[in-house]
């Protein structure tokens, strides 16, 4: 189910037997920006128009939905990644939000510290010192990580 | 903890409202994730990768090291089983997840208890090896096996465990002479019942039947077991003995080589599925290239994940085999795929080939590898573990050799303390509910040095437990 948050208004107008409801209807969305939502959108009705192409072969959906998916992770810029599952949760929108948590993960995985702090903008508020006891502490899980 | 999390949501929350009133500001959006979504993405990610996001600032290392995330981590690493389990027992970790997931990736001995009788005449089962142990509802159940004189065994016996570990065992006799008497069969355990076949008798023949079995406990009569032939149709493998056994998914069974007929060593391949009743079986042959040699004296364990894992044995030549193969039953097209590494790379790795010896799942998702005789012919007592979930992918054609260092994780010599059992091989061992506790039953032990036996063979009658030993 697609923008679940925003499909009840329509629910609600279908009940008060409004044809144009549709088109006059203001939908306020105050979490969510409109860049995020234009490419959520777009997402959307690509993602509609290769189920439609593709209509029996799920598997047929499903690898060129991973095509489009890498082609518009190439556009997107890590920072909006963010904003992205941000606006995906805010319209309980589930494929977008479960897409955008991966590609997170993706972007992350194996990574140093200091790769991952770039990447969401964070700066380390650590003591001094409180840092190395933390790696000494986990050093037992690194294995093969990325130098950045 | 909870403290932490909540001043510093009230930090971010501050935080963010000024970023989003002013972009140039460096607001990260990041921060506007809650918990459960940022739980979303870590559930994602390697431990490393988690602990690297652990360590980029205070607020993401009180998630990052929360118990709610990490028992998430222990039930898509180890199986929602063996978490359930955890919390149900007595077993004294404190629910510190984190702490508990990393002593179970450390994990580095083993320690072993001899197991006691309450006092009494009691009758205890005989000395045997290449019998079949078992643990299913509740219970620990022992069948068949070979002994002294070369002859079979065909007696069952039961002994209730219960949910804690207990140094303290009952055996009881619950039957004989069903199914006949035999050793070199295999046992597995599917849903609530065990799945038997094949099996050699002490006239030399290879049997290929099914059996299943059911155990029941009531109050007044006590614990009971009962056997009954499974109707398999027309198709069934050539009869065998010495051949490996595993459950898959708790529906099918898969089955692997042994001795056939004319007791030459067979290398195929074949599952079973059980109707729904549990009154009819089907079996059908898995034919894949490439595949494992034909061996004996082999181990087959699933992994989870409908994947299994196929370790040593003897061959064709009558050599002691070492070589490692994956099967995931999960794939359309079924294919064994063989995890190339190279002995000397490991520390004492010339002892790795083996036959004879066990392989169990231990809690973690990997096996504990014991005793079996190497290819100098002695008997082993060592406990070795194997991670397959260390090497990173099992490609399509693997051919490239494993790095020394991720050869250093998915092979693992562990130290043993607590009671010293003789080094055997033909034995039995299963693990508990838990996964945290291996029972181990009989096997061959080095016999004496008297000229008057023929052999020096002794059958071992012992029974004792392995603990994982976590320091928590």
């Amino acid at each position: 189910m697609k923008f679940c948050a925003v499909k009840q208004y329509f629910d609600d107008e279908n009940n008060n037997n409004i044809t144009s409801g549709a088109s006059t209807t203001m939908i306020p969305l105050p979490n969510v920006e409109s860049h995020p939502l234009a490419i959520l959108i777009t997402y959307c009705k690509k993602h509609l128009k290769i189920k439609a192409n593709n209509a029996d072969n799920k598997k047929e959906t499903e690898k060129e939905m991973e095509q489009y998916e890498q082609e518009l992770l190439k556009k997107v810029m890590p920072q909006e990644l963010t904003e992205l599952i941000l606006a995906a949760n805010y319209l309980n929108f589930k494929e977008a939000l479960d897409f955008f948590c991966r590609a997170v993960a993706s972007a992350i995985q194996n990574k140093s510290i200091e790769f991952v702090r770039k990447f969401f903008g964070l700066e380390s508020d650590f003591e001094l010192g409180e840092e190395e006891k933390l790696r000494e502490e986990f050093a037992w899980s690194f294995e093969g990580v990325d130098e950045d | 903890m909870k403290n932490i999390n909540t001043a510093c949501y009230s930090m971010a929350e501050t935080s963010t409202s000024t970023s989003t009133s002013n972009k140039n500001m460096k607001g990260s959006p990041i921060t506007n994730l809650a918990p459960d979504q940022l739980f979303s993405i870590l559930l994602l990610l390697p431990i490393d990768s988690i602990l690297a996001f652990a360590m980029t600032c205070k607020r993401f290392k009180a998630l990052a090291c929360s118990d709610t995330l990490w028992e998430s981590i222990c039930r898509r690493d180890w199986g929602p089983s063996s978490v359930d389990v955890l919390k149900s027992s007595n077993f004294q970790f404190q629910q510190q997840w984190m702490r508990l997931y990393r002593q179970i990736s450390k994990l580095e001995s083993v320690s072993c208890h001899k197991m006691t009788y309450p006092d009494g005449e009691l009758e205890l089962p005989k000395p045997r090896a290449s019998h079949s142990l078992n643990f299913v509802s509740d219970c620990l159940v022992l069948f068949g096996g070979g002994c002294e004189g070369g002859r079979h065994l065909d007696d069952t016996w039961v002994a209730y465990i219960g949910k804690d570990f207990e140094k303290m065992l009952k055996w009881q006799k619950v039957n004989s002479g069903l199914p006949s008497g035999r050793f070199g069969h295999s046992c597995v355990v599917i849903g609530d019942f065990l799945v038997l076949f094949g099996g050699i008798n002490d006239h030399g023949n290879r049997q290929n039947d099914t059996w299943l079995g059911q155990v029941t406990r009531r109050e007044t009569l006590g614990i009971t077991l009962s056997w009954t032939l499974l109707d398999v149709g027309t198709i069934a493998p050539p009869p065998r003995g010495a051949h490996v056994a595993c459950s898959v998914d708790n529906k099918f069974m898969l089955i692997h080589g042994g001795i056939g007929l004319s007791g030459l060593r067979l290398g195929d391949t074949w599952v079973l599925e059980l109707s729904e009743n549990l009154c009819f079986g089907t079996w059908r042959e898995i034919v894949t290239c490439p595949s494992p040699a034909a061996r004996s004296g082999h181990s087959l364990t699933c992994i989870g994940d409908s994947r299994v894992v196929l370790f040593g044995g003897r061959g064709l030549g009558y050599e002691v085999l070492n070589d490692v193969w994956l099967l995931d039953m999960s794939e359309d097209i079924l294919k064994w795929v063989q995890i190339q590494y190279e002995l000397p790379n490991i520390p004492g790795g010339v002892s790795l080939p083996r036959v004879g010896h066990s392989a169990t799942l231990i809690l973690g998702g990997r096996l504990l590898i014991y005793g079996g005789e190497d290819s100098y012919r002695h008997r082993k007592d060592d406990f070795w573990v194997l991670d397959i979930s260390a090497i990173p992918s099992i490609s399509m054609q693997p051919t490239t050799l494993i790095s020394k260092e991720i050869l250093a994780k998915m092979w693992k010599r562990l130290k043993a303390s607590g009671y010293k059992p003789n080094s055997r091989s033909f034995h039995r061992a299963c693990a508990d509910h838990s996964g945290r506790y291996l029972y181990v039953f009989g096997g061959m032990v080095d016999g004496s040095l008297q000229p008057a036996e023929s052999s020096g063979l002794i059958f071992d009658g012992e029974l004792f437990l392995v603990e994982l030993v976590l320091q928590l």
